[in-house]
């Protein structure tokens, strides 16, 4: 009697697994985190980023912060201050010019034997005819300016050497071409052959003398800039229509026109192991947090690749949490947005070669925000705002939204469209996680076609896909005419986001979105909102809570978050990234 | 490496065994819009199958018709087609409503669902023998439904008022709109909602219940049947006049027209209602209850036929104003009069006001109120405000 109540007391089988289940899916995925988290750490050096105290000295959330990995610093030599350094100058560090013209001359062609772009000139100096020549690359330089200000003058110098029969001692020689001669302004010396071929390959032009054993590294570089046109993934109705350009001083330069600043810091940083690139670190001094600057360049210099293309590299190699599908670090072409960025105390990163720069830390409402709103007027501003976080919902979840309430909750719809629903959706043979899959896959095959296309075609293609797939497809009863209105509601609202890869990561989202809606319906849809807000929580963008300002709660700061107060009113700078100087 | 995968299989059984939880195709829904319940009467159909042996044990003491939506017609119907039917009534004779809905399963595919219905009539016959209580409690407690279901009755069968309806119209769908015409008409009694229905039942108390009648394929809203709290039945019907009186007493109206006859010459005089309200005021005197009723209104001249007198005159006015309050009082009255000594119960919430007003005179005489309440006298001030003449100066002449 007694062990039939024990036994009635048991729990079933049944009762049993869901417990297991319970259990054991959280384990699951913890163990899953922290194995990845363990693989990343053996294969980079991020583990090292770990060590920060503030504005970074998170782990990178994935979980490495653990088991910091110490095993593998590999720290790279990089320095500071713009000079770069040769990968291979301790190969022949020994190796200098001597001063026998043909003997260096001849060493140069040697080293640059397979590199036929490598131009020698050779000429003679004025009255004197000492031997010299001109090693340069065709079409780094500009050759116009070499003929008219090295060239020319070289060859023409009769005053400097009057009343002189031989050609006098290096360092006189030295001193009046410089100072005499020779009309560059940029003008470096280098006894190391290695080290001139590297200045004539990076675009400067090296004059080799008769007798001296430095040669002149002149800087003559041409390069083919672009002029900075309008960026074409911000594009804006009311805002300077000018955008950074591929060249790195260009885009400093347009910042210090920017902003006229003492205070802003340009750091040079050279990345890459293989080919070298220049990087400049900017921020105001008097504003950024320091702890967040160390923690950039701490950052920076854990970057260990043989080259960086782009600044997504850059990005990517020292965002906190590569496993998240939100950017930690923003990307423009705008140089007034990255000028208010580092008004508000941010941190931002340009390198060579690209147009786009980077800004750090970034918080979620940054990624709904566009410079218009503090052009405009608050209140459109402000309206537009908010019709962007709209947006970004419905973007996000409208399939998902559909997929539910048809498929769970029929109550949930008004009696009267429930009715049309049901009548349009007779004779549908899928169920509505596939239907909208197939409208959801094709709109963004569309968009990524229109996207590689040829711009004169890329509006037609959107038009044949979207208008003439979505119609035959409701002809032909794949889909119902309600699905491919969401559908397209969806895709315009993802076309809302002013940051282009924040769309990405929402038309990402919205797949895994629909997929719970499919399983458990509107209980599906909370709980995966509840699993994107504690990942977002959970994330950090260099020390700073993604979610700052809605979490932690900030009531000062939502003068700038989902409503723009009038200008007046913002004269504090945001407190999440504890800047030096409050008060603007 | 191995421990991964066995994680990762079961990730994947948790997420692909679990399925789609409950999910029901929208389309593979049947819509119930409409119920009416009658005493037992058995349609053609039903006998047919009973006779073929689709029997099984039960009383047959009520049919419940259900009305569902037949989607084609609903939405957009095919160009140039005729507007075809757009709704289903099935009928099934049994004692357990809730068996009966679950018997339509036996035949038709779809499920039926009820987040959608909308409005339940019940017949009088029906009405007369069940307690109302028995009759709503499958509704008020299934978790489809909702509690906002309005609650009808009908003077004839229930389910004939489902049945009929100008064509491309569903009859749940027009009753239930019928009642947004309150600020058009003041004879229609406020609807009445499963939610509401319940409360008074439980607290034992006397209400009213909006009546439709049905002509061809037409409607009317006509009077409303009033049902008594204690047995739950249904005892009587107010008609249309009677229930605009009991309108005027409760201030429930929002709108509709009033019209009376100037006493002197016999001419119309019709006044549209812009506003009401009332106030019941229960006066205790020792043993002696009596209650005044305070109605009070505002609106304009709507029909005004009397010709003769200054325009916008005020003692004319006034005197407009003094008929109209009479005409008031006259449908009030004769209403109380007929809840007092025709029907003995109180529908009006006079019981209400003295449970307020006089706690503990109301506890005395709760018990039997609608017995007491038939003794008390009542009486009425009524206030009229004539503000507005209407953009014509002219009378008919």
């Amino acid at each position: 009697m007694v062990w039939k109540t024990i036994a009635g007391l048991f729990p079933s089988w049944s009762m049993l697994f869901q417990g297991f289940i319970i259990f054991i899916v959280p384990v699951a995925l913890t163990r899953t985190m922290t194995w990845i988290g363990a693989k990343e750490g053996k294969v980079s050096t991020r583990g090292l980023r770990a060590e920060g105290t503030k504005g970074g000295g998170v782990p990178s959330a994935a979980g490495s912060g653990g088991n910091v990995q110490k095993s593998n610093p590999a720290p790279r030599k990089i320095k500071e201050g713009g000079d770069s350094v040769s990968v291979a100058d301790h190969v022949s560090a020994s190796m200098t010019y001597t001063g026998q013209f043909q003997e260096d001359l001849q060493k140069f062609k040697e080293m640059s034997a397979d590199m036929a772009d490598v131009n020698v000139r050779e000429l003679r100096i004025g009255a004197l005819q000492i031997k010299a020549a001109l090693l340069f690359v065709d079409g780094l330089t500009d050759k116009d300016g070499m003929d008219r200000n090295i060239l020319k003058p070289l060859m023409n110098a009769m005053r400097p050497f009057e009343g002189m029969t031989t050609a006098p001692e290096a360092n006189v020689l030295k001193n009046i071409i410089i100072h005499q001669v020779i009309l560059v302004s940029e003008i470096e010396f280098t006894a190391n052959p290695l080290m001139s071929l590297q200045k004539v390959l990076f675009g400067s032009a090296v004059l080799l003398v008769e007798g001296m054993t430095e040669v002149f590294v002149m800087g003559t570089p041409k390069g083919r800039t672009r002029i900075g046109e309008e960026p074409v993934s911000e594009a804006l109705l009311r805002g300077p229509r000018i955008g950074f350009t591929e060249t790195l001083s260009d885009n400093t330069a347009m910042l210090r026109r920017n902003g006229q600043n003492t205070e802003l810091a340009m750091i040079s940083f050279t990345v890459g192991k293989r080919i070298q690139k220049e990087m400049v670190l900017t921020y105001i001094k008097d504003i950024a947090n320091e702890e967040l600057v160390e923690e950039v360049k701490r950052r920076i210099r854990t970057i260990d690749i043989d080259d960086v293309k782009e600044s997504g590299y850059v990005e990517q190699l020292i965002e906190d949490n590569y496993l998240s599908p939100f950017q930690q670090i923003q990307n423009t072409e705008r140089p007034d947005r990255v000028m208010a960025a580092l008004l508000e105390g941010r941190v931002a990163i340009l390198l060579d070669g690209t147009p786009f720069a980077l800004i750090m830390p970034v918080t979620f409402a940054m990624l709904l925000q566009s410079p218009e709103d503090y052009y405009d007027r608050w209140i459109a501003g402000s309206l537009l705002r908010v019709l962007r976080f709209l947006a970004a919902t419905i973007s996000l979840f409208g399939p998902a939204l559909y997929i539910s309430f048809l498929s769970f909750h029929p109550g949930l719809i008004p009696t009267k469209l429930v009715i049309s629903i049901i009548n349009s959706r007779q004779g549908v043979p899928f169920p509505s996680l596939i239907e909208a899959l197939i409208m959801e896959v094709s709109i963004e095959i569309l968009r990524e076609a229109g996207l590689r296309l040829p711009k004169p075609i890329g509006p037609a293609m959107g038009i044949v896909g979207g208008l003439i797939i979505g119609q035959a497809a409701v002809e032909a009863g794949i889909v119902s005419p309600i699905l491919v209105i969401v559908v397209a509601v969806t895709a315009i609202s993802s076309f809302s986001m002013p940051m282009y890869s924040a769309g990405i990561t929402l038309r990402m989202l919205r797949f895994v979105a629909m997929f719970f809606a499919a399983t458990f319906g509107l209980y599906g849809v909370i709980l995966f909102f509840l699993l994107l807000s504690s990942h977002l929580i959970k994330l950090k963008s260099f020390g700073v809570p993604y979610l700052s300002m809605a979490a932690p709660y900030r009531i000062r700061d939502w003068k700038d978050f989902i409503i723009r107060m009038p200008l007046q009113f913002m004269k504090r700078r945001p407190e999440l990234l504890k800047p030096k100087e409050p008060r603007r | 490496m191995k421990r991964t995968a066995v994680i990762l299989v079961l990730l994947a059984a948790c997420v692909l065994l679990s399925g789609c939880w409950s999910s029901s195709p929208i389309e593979d829904l049947n819509m119930i819009v409409g119920v009416a319940l009658d005493s037992a009467d058995e349609t053609e159909v039903e006998a047919i199958f009973e006779r073929e042996g689709g029997d099984y044990p039960k009383r047959k003491k009520i049919s419940c018709t259900y009305q569902f939506v037949i989607p084609q017609g609903a939405g957009g119907t095919p160009k140039g087609a005729p507007p075809s039917k757009n709704f289903n009534n099935m009928t099934e004779t049994g004692d357990s409503i809730f068996e009966a809905v679950r018997e339509f399963s036996l035949r038709t595919n779809r499920p039926p669902i009820g987040h959608h219905l909308k409005i339940v009539v019940i017949g009088e016959e029906l009405a007369r023998s069940t307690n109302i209580s028995e009759l709503i409690d499958f509704y008020a407690r299934d978790n489809d439904l909702r509690p906002s279901v309005l609650l009808m009755i009908s003077g004839g069968k229930a389910r004939d008022v489902l049945s009929n309806s100008l064509p491309g119209q569903i009859p749940s769908f027009v009753l239930e709109d019928i009642f947004n015409n309150v600020d058009r008409n003041s004879r229609i009694w406020e609807p009445l909602s499963i939610a509401k229905v319940v409360g008074l039942l439980h607290g034992k108390k006397s209400f009213l219940m909006q009546n439709v009648i049905i002509s061809g394929k037409e409607y009317k809203f006509a009077g409303a049947g009033v049902i008594r709290g204690k047995t739950g039945k249904y005892i009587g019907f107010l008609d249309e006049s009677e229930l605009e009186g009991m309108v005027w007493v409760t201030g429930k109206g929002k709108g509709g027209v009033l019209k009376t006859y100037d006493p002197d010459r016999d001419k119309l005089l019709t006044y549209e209602i812009n506003s009401m309200s009332s106030k019941i005021k229960a006066k205790v005197e020792g043993d002696d209850i009596s209650f005044v009723v305070n109605i009070k209104s505002s609106g304009r001249y709507a029909e005004v036929f009397a010709s003769g007198g200054k325009k916008l005159d005020k003692a004319w006015v006034e005197k407009d104003e003094k008929t109209l309050q009479k005409q008031i009082e006259k449908l009030a009255q004769s209403t109380v009069d007929k809840m007092q000594h025709e029907l003995h119960v109180d529908v009006a919430g006079f019981g209400n006001s003295l449970h307020i007003q006089y706690p503990s005179v109301w506890r005395k005489v709760k018990e039997d109120w609608d017995e007491t309440f038939s003794e008390i006298p009542v009486t009425y001030e009524v206030k009229l405000d004539l503000e507005n003449y209407g953009a014509s100066g002219i009378t008919a002449e």
